[in-house]
């Protein structure tokens, strides 16, 4: 039997489309904000829309880092999208005040704008982009084209102290923004899959059956 | 590079589709939630949805119409009409909602821009402006076209990037709902002055009517006469935006 997906519930995001994205993709999902349910759960995603700082304190309201952390501890797969994906790293350029993310991954979160250098350059960034480059590192890759389209909407993206942690990164002007990134059994996505259309059904669907 | 994203606008009214010409004369279409799956399956790139009774008492409607869509349609789905609080737009987001837009209660209360921005980040947070064209001049309007506020569009938009607008949805009563084209200028001047995105809506007729259109990059079109009464299809817009224009656009093979 497959294992029912836990989406972890702290306040943000649209939970209800990553849901039904799931079922769609041939697996059932909860949301729960229950510590038992995120420690023991195969595959836990932390979805999330808002600024770094909201998403941490709604973590840390509701007493999650804890559990979330151990879920990883433990050897549980764990998958970030969007701020999710960039609460895994060390801190962000989005909050003044000094703000810890979950440290899961070492790095940083940046400022697309600081980094932008052409004036057509927007931000946020929000549209359909592929991908600039693939790593072959995780099975799921094996689905996914360099010329599949995914969502993108942020104003900040993740710089992973160490290479080998982006698995693929996506051109947005000058800048290569890592879209994948990898840390043994943390995965992130700064695009949205729930809302990437077939291509994003697709690598959620595989993305699920390789660490189901 | 980003792509052009072609968006659906549905407007609704009491759980139906329904069309007008400068917003107005609004004409019963049929069914949101089936031309919301049909536009998906043709490979669109976002669904635009206006709540146009916007009343205080009925909001269940447009919640069931979202909550439909969210759940078989896996693209983004912005919507709007009638917030007048966070917690209008807290309900329409748990509902299936990604972004929201505002257009009257960005106007009267322009600190609710800057409030919902901080608490759901600003690329949820769109600001619609109605603009109607007055010798060269553009005025916001508010209540689908049928109020004056006075303020000019070019200064309103400006203002509402800085209020922490995300997104600028322009739509040009003049135009809307005539298929005669857009109000190309109206874009022109607006993409002088914003950073953030801008999506343009109203008046799209015929392919040509793109030409002049995209090459002021706007981020999004916002199509719906041409696609409700079946006069143009999303599959040959994108070819053409691609192919003549050669502007990337998404395509799922």
């Amino acid at each position: 039997m497959k294992n029912k997906v836990i989406i972890i519930d702290y306040g943000l995001g649209n939970l209800l489309s990553l849901k039904r994205a799931i079922e769609a993709v041939g697996y059932d999902s909860k949301i729960s904000d229950s510590k038992k349910e995120i420690e023991n759960a195969k595959i836990s995603i932390l979805p999330g829309v808002g600024s770094f700082q909201n998403g941490m304190e709604n973590i840390e309201k509701k007493k999650l880092r804890e559990n979330i952390v151990n879920t990883v501890k433990k050897g549980n797969n764990l998958l970030g999208i969007c701020l999710g994906m960039q609460l895994f790293f060390n801190s962000s350029e989005e909050s003044k005040k000094k703000i810890k993310g979950l440290g899961l991954i070492d790095g940083k979160i940046l400022d697309l704008k600081k980094k932008l250098k052409n004036n057509d350059a927007k931000v946020p960034h929000i549209g359909w982009a592929s991908f600039e480059r693939l790593k072959f590192k995780k099975n799921f890759f094996l689905k996914l084209n360099k010329k599949d389209d995914m969502y993108f909407i942020h104003s900040y993206y993740a710089n992973p102290k160490n290479n080998h942690h982006i698995l693929a990164t996506t051109k947005y002007f000058n800048i290569s923004i890592p879209s994948i990134v990898n840390n043994n059994n943390i995965t992130g996505f700064q695009f949205h899959p729930e809302k990437s259309g077939l291509k994003g059904l697709k690598l959620l669907r595989s993305y699920l059956d390789e660490n189901n | 590079m980003n792509k052009l994203r072609i968006i659906s606008r549905l407007d609704v009214k009491n759980e139906y589709l329904i069309k007008g010409i400068h917003l107005e004369g609004l004409r019963r279409i049929g069914n949101p939630n089936e031309f919301a799956l049909k536009y998906y399956n043709q490979g669109i790139d976002e669904i635009l949805i206006s709540d146009v009774v916007a009343s205080l008492y009925d909001r269940d409607s447009i919640l069931k119409v979202i909550n439909y869509i969210a759940q078989n349609v896996f693209v983004p789905i912005c919507v709007g009409g009638g917030i007048r609080s966070v917690n209008d737009a807290k309900l329409l987001l748990r509902n299936g909602a990604d972004k929201i837009f505002l257009n009257t209660a960005a106007i009267k209360k322009p600190d609710l821009i800057t409030k919902l921005s901080k608490i759901y980040g600003k690329s949820t947070v769109v600001v619609s402006i109605e603009a109607k064209r007055k010798l060269n001049k553009w005025f916001a309007f508010t209540k689908n076209g049928r109020e004056p506020t006075g303020l000019d569009v070019i200064k309103w938009a400006k203002k509402a990037e800085i209020l922490g607008a995300g997104e600028i949805l322009i739509t040009s009563i003049d135009q809307e709902g005539t298929q005669k084209g857009f109000d190309t200028n109206l874009l022109k001047e607006i993409m002088k002055v914003i950073n953030i995105p801008v999506v343009v809506s109203g008046g799209m007729g015929k392919l040509e009517d793109l030409k002049n259109l995209v090459k002021l990059k706007p981020s999004g079109i916002a199509l719906a006469s041409v696609l409700h009464y079946e006069k143009l299809d999303i599959k040959d817009i994108k070819k053409y935006i691609a192919d003549k224009l050669k502007v990337k656009v998404r395509s799922e093979k």
